[in-house]
C-alpha cells in the first residue's frame, strides 16, 4: 500500500522547494575562459542524422557546412566553400572549396567529404532529416580536388542557403564503410569535425566539453573551452546562471524577470528567424472565407499578447516573412485591434449571433476546435486569450492541449479534416531564406510542412518563381509581392515575430545576434573580458 | 440508605454517541481541525459565489502579479485571479476527495459485508479479489488507467474510488465475522429474518465507525492522491483548476511567482492533515474499548 504521509512529505517539500531553490551542487563554476550552456537531451555529434536542438547547437562547433549565415543579413556567406556559381540555366551549382581546411585529425578536407556527406542525406537508409532540403538535388560530382558540382533536377535558388542550414559535412576517411545511423563511436564519443572546437570528454547524460581546435582555419578561438551541460529544467538553469556555473541561459519570456537586473548577466536578444501564428485548416469551410479570416486577424488582440505573454519582445507580424532577413523583408499593411470591424467582416460574411450568443449561418455554429502543444507555458497562455477574445466575438473556440507527440503527428500526417484540429497555436523557426514553399505551397500540403492547407494560384506561381530565379534584384521583387499577397489573403492568423531571448554573461564579448544555434558557428570570435 | 436517583443517571443512559461527542470535544487537535475543514469546504462551496472574479477569465496585460487590489492573491500566468481559482480548485479537489471517497467505502463495505457474513467460497473468493487488488501497485495503476482513458474529473474520481476500497472491505469484514456470531443475531436468524435485512439492520450499524473513521482518513489520502496525479499532469486537465495541477502548473514560475505555488500546497497541506487529525480523534472518540 501507498502510504499517505509519505505524499504529505513530498507535498511540503515541493512547498519548500518553492520557497527557496538552492542552485544545484556538482560542478564548479564556470571560471576563466571556459563557456558553459546548458542543453536539453545527449546530442549526437553528427551534422547528418542528429536533427534535435542539443544536437544541432553541439555540432555547430565541430562541424562547418559550405556556407553559413551572415551574422547581420543572414544571407549566405562563406565557410568551407570560397565561392560558387550557377550555370546560365540555372541546373548545375558548383562550390569551390577553401584549402588548407584540415579534420580534428590532422587530415585534409578535400572535395570528396562533400560528395560523401551529400550522397549520406541523400541516402534514403540513411535517418537525416534535411533530405527534404534537397530533394531537388539529381547527384553531386566532385570536379576536382577542391570543387563540386550539384546537378539539379529543378531549379532551387535557395540551395547555398540550405548547404549553410545545420549541414555540416562530415570527414569520408572517418565514416566511409560504416553504418551512420549506429555508429556510436563517431556519434555519441568521438566525432571529427573541422570547427572551432574538438571533442574532449563526453558523459551521457551529464555533459559535453569541447576545447578549442589551434587548427580550425580562421585562427585559434579565443575560448579555450566550451562545456554544454544536460540541464532539461529552466529553473535549474536559471538557479546555475546566478550562481556562475552557466554563463549562457535561453530563456521563455516569463522568466525574463528572474533574470534580468542580476549583476554580472546581461539580457541578449537574437534574430531568430521565428514566426508565431494560428494556423487554419483551409479544408474546413468556416476559414476559406477571406473575410472571416480578416475578422480573425482583427479580432484578436495581439498587441496584448505581445506586450503580455511576450513581455515585448517580440514584433507584430503581418505575414510569415521576418524582419531579420533584411534582404528581402518589406512592410506590409498592419493590422491593429478591431473588434467591431471584425464583428462586421462577419456579418458580412453571413454570420449572425444565434443561441448563447453564438454567430451562426444556415443553421450551422461558429464552433471549432483550437489546438495547443501541453507543457509549453508561452503556447498555453496565447490559447487562453485567443480562445477568450474569440469568444466575445461570438465564436466558439473548444480549447484542447495535446501532447507533443499527437500534435507533431497531426500536424506531419496533415490530419486538419473534421474532428482534427482546426486551429493550431503553431509557429515555425525557419531556414534564412525567403522560399517558404516548404511551408505554403500546394505541394507541401501532401508532402511538406503546409498545416494550413493553402494553395493559392497566384502565390503558387510567384512561390515557385522564386524558386527558379537566381538574380538577387529580381528575386526581392518576387518576394515583395508574396510579402502582400499574404497580409491581403491572410491564409493563417498572423501573430508576431519573437526574439530569442538569452541570458548571458556581461563578461563574454563578441556574441553573435544570430539566434543561438547559428550564433555558434562564430563562438571562434568571442572572449571573456578579464 | 437510599443513593440519589438523579445522581446515577446521567452516566447510566449515556448513549455511544454522546459518549463519543463527549471524549471528541476533549480532544482539542481534533475540534480544532473540525473548525479548519468547516471553513475550508464552506469557502470552496460558497467562495466561487462570493468572490467577484471568474477563475477562467484571462487578462494577458496583468499577467504574474503579486497580490494587491483587485486581486487580493495575485494572478496566475494568464492573468487569471489567483483567489478565486484556488476556490474553484478547492471545489474540484475536495469534491473528488469526498465523492471518490463515498465510491470506495460504498465498494468496501459491499465486498466486506458480502464476504464476512457468508463465508465459505463466497467469502474466500471475494477476498482473493481482494487480496489481488492490493497485490497491485497502486499509483502505478491509478497513472496506466489514467493515460489510457484521459483525465477528467469522472475518471479521477473513479480511478481512486477503485483503487482504495481493499482496506476496508477487510476491516468490515473482520467486524461481521465477530459480530454474526453474537446471540442477537442467531436470534434474528432465528425469526426468519432475510439475510439482507440481518446485515442491513443487525450487523451494519456496528461497523459503522469504522466506516467513518476509514472514510474520514480516506478523503485526506484521495485529495493528496488527486494532487499527485495531477502533479503529474495525467489529472485534471487545465484551464479547470485543482490543487494538484496549480501546483504542478506553478513548476514554471518558481523565480518569477514563487507565491503560485505556496498557495495550493498550503492549502492541501492544511487540509490533509486537518482531516487526519480529525480522522485519528474520532477513531479515539468512538472506539468502545478505549476509556476516556
Amino acid at each position: 500500500m501507498w502510504c499517505p504521509h509519505r505524499i504529505l512529505t513530498v507535498t511540503i517539500l515541493t512547498v519548500a522547494l518553492a520557497l527557496a531553490i538552492a542552485p544545484q551542487s556538482g560542478s564548479a563554476p564556470a571560471t576563466g575562459n571556459q563557456f558553459s550552456m546548458p542543453i536539453q537531451t545527449d546530442p549526437i555529434m553528427n551534422s547528418v542524422i542528429g536533427a534535435d536542438t542539443a544536437s544541432i547547437m553541439v555540432n555547430k562547433v565541430l562541424f562547418n557546412g559550405l556556407t553559413k549565415p551572415d551574422e547581420q543579413t543572414q544571407s549566405p556567406v562563406p565557410d568551407l566553400a570560397e565561392s560558387w556559381q550557377v550555370s546560365s540555366d540555372g541546373m548545375v551549382w558548383t562550390f569551390n572549396l577553401r584549402r588548407g581546411v584540415k579534420w580534428h585529425d590532422g587530415k585534409p578536407f578535400t572535395a570528396d567529404d562533400v560528395k560523401f556527406t551529400m550522397d549520406l542525406v541523400l541516402d534514403p537508409r540513411v535517418n537525416s532529416r534535411w533530405r527534404s532540403n534537397f530533394l531537388s538535388i539529381k547527384e553531386v560530382r566532385v570536379t576536382g580536388s577542391h570543387e563540386v558540382q550539384f546537378v539539379l533536377k529543378e531549379r532551387f535558388s535557395p540551395l547555398p542557403v540550405f548547404m549553410g542550414y545545420n549541414m555540416g559535412i562530415l570527414p569520408k576517411h572517418v565514416l566511409q564503410g560504416t553504418d551512420i545511423n549506429t555508429n556510436a563511436s563517431f556519434n555519441r564519443t568521438n566525432p571529427i569535425g573541422t570547427g572551432p572546437f574538438k571533442i574532449r570528454e563526453v558523459r551521457a547524460g551529464s555533459h559535453v566539453t569541447v576545447v578549442a581546435n589551434p587548427d580550425f582555419y580562421l585562427g585559434r578561438p579565443r575560448i579555450e573551452a566550451m562545456n554544454f551541460k544536460v540541464i532539461p529544467d529552466q529553473n535549474v538553469q536559471i538557479a546555475q546562471l546566478r550562481s556562475g556555473e552557466l554563463n549562457f541561459v535561453w530563456i521563455e519570456p516569463f522568466n525574463l524577470r528572474a533574470v534580468e537586473n542580476l549583476p554580472g548577466i546581461v539580457i541578449n536578444e537574437g534574430n531568430q528567424i521565428n514566426f508565431w501564428y494560428l494556423s487554419l485548416n483551409k479544408n474546413n469551410p468556416l476559414f476559406q472565407d477571406r473575410r472571416v479570416r480578416l475578422a480573425l486577424t482583427l479580432g484578436l488582440n495581439r498587441q496584448a499578447l505581445v506586450a503580455g505573454v511576450m513581455r515585448g519582445k517580440a514584433k507584430l507580424a503581418s505575414h510569415p516573412w521576418n524582419p531579420f532577413l533584411a534582404d528581402y523583408y518589406v512592410e506590409t499593411r498592419q493590422f491593429a485591434y478591431e473588434p467591431e470591424r471584425a464583428r462586421a467582416l462577419l456579418a458580412e460574411a453571413g454570420w449572425r449571433p444565434g443561441a448563447g450568443g453564438i454567430l451562426e449561418r444556415d443553421g450551422q455554429r461558429f464552433s471549432f476546435l483550437l489546438t495547443t502543444l501541453k507543457g509549453n507555458p508561452s503556447f498555453e497562455q496565447v490559447a487562453v486569450a485567443v480562445q477568450q477574445d474569440y469568444q466575445r466575438l461570438g465564436l466558439d473556440a473548444k480549447l484542447e492541449a495535446a501532447e507533443f507527440s499527437m500534435y507533431i503527428r497531426d500536424r506531419r500526417d496533415n490530419r486538419y479534416g473534421p474532428g482534427a484540429s482546426e486551429m493550431l497555436v503553431h509557429f515555425w523557426v525557419t531556414p534564412p531564406t525567403p522560399d517558404l514553399y516548404n511551408y505554403y505551397g500546394c505541394a507541401a500540403v501532401e508532402k511538406g510542412n503546409n498545416t494550413g492547407v493553402y494553395c493559392n494560384a497566384a502565390a503558387e506561381n510567384m512561390f515557385l518563381d522564386g524558386r527558379r530565379i537566381t538574380d538577387l534584384a529580381r528575386q526581392k521583387q518576387i518576394y515583395a509581392r508574396l510579402q502582400q499577397h499574404f497580409a491581403e489573403e491572410v491564409p493563417e492568423v498572423p501573430l508576431f515575430y519573437p526574439v530569442e531571448l538569452r541570458a548571458i554573461s556581461a563578461r563574454l564579448k563578441n556574441f553573435s545576434p544570430l539566434g543561438i544555434r547559428d550564433a555558434l558557428i562564430y563562438s571562434y570570435k568571442w572572449f571573456f573580458e578579464r | 440508605m437510599a443513593v440519589p436517583a438523579a445522581r446515577i443517571q446521567p452516566s447510566s443512559v449515556e448513549t455511544p454517541w454522546v459518549r463519543a461527542r463527549r471524549r471528541f470535544a476533549r480532544n482539542r487537535m481534533a475540534v480544532f481541525s473540525l473548525v479548519v475543514l468547516v471553513c475550508v469546504h464552506l469557502a470552496s462551496v460558497l467562495g466561487p459565489l462570493v468572490v467577484p472574479q471568474s477563475p477562467f477569465r484571462v487578462d494577458p496585460l496583468r499577467t504574474l502579479e503579486p497580490p494587491g487590489p483587485g486581486h487580493p492573491l495575485g494572478t496566475d500566468e494568464s492573468g487569471r485571479d489567483v483567489l478565486a481559482r484556488l476556490l474553484y480548485g478547492g471545489r474540484v479537489s475536495l469534491a473528488v476527495g469526498v465523492v471518490s471517497v463515498l465510491l470506495s467505502i460504498t465498494l468496501g463495505t459491499v465486498v466486506g459485508a458480502l464476504s464476512g457474513y457468508f463465508g465459505g467460497p463466497i467469502d474466500a473468493a471475494l477476498m482473493r479479489i481482494t487480496d489481488g487488488f492490493m497485490a497491485l501497485p497502486t499509483f502505478f495503476l491509478l497513472l496506466v488507467i489514467l493515460a489510457v482513458f484521459g483525465g477528467s474529473l469522472a475518471s479521477v474520481v473513479v480511478v481512486i474510488g477503485i483503487t482504495s476500497w481493499m482496506t476496508l472491505a477487510r476491516l468490515v469484514r473482520g467486524e461481521f465475522l465477530r459480530w454474526k456470531a453474537q446471540d442477537f443475531v442467531e436470534a434474528a436468524r432465528a425469526l426468519g429474518v432475510r439475510d439482507r435485512i440481518i446485515m442491513s439492520r443487525h450487523l451494519l450499524p456496528h461497523t459503522l465507525p469504522s466506516i467513518i473513521v476509514t472514510a474520514t482518513l480516506g478523503v485526506a489520502f484521495a485529495i493528496l492522491t488527486e494532487s499527485a496525479i495531477s502533479y503529474l499532469g495525467l489529472g485534471i486537465q487545465l484551464p479547470i483548476p485543482s490543487w494538484g495541477n496549480m501546483l504542478s502548473n506553478s513548476q514554471n514560475y518558481l523565480w518569477t511567482a514563487p507565491l503560485l505555488a505556496i498557495y495550493p500546497g498550503v492549502m492541501i497541506l492544511v487540509t490533509v492533515l486537518a482531516y487526519n487529525f480529525f480522522g485519528n480523534g474520532l477513531r479515539d472518540a468512538l472506539d468502545p474499548q478505549r476509556q476516556l
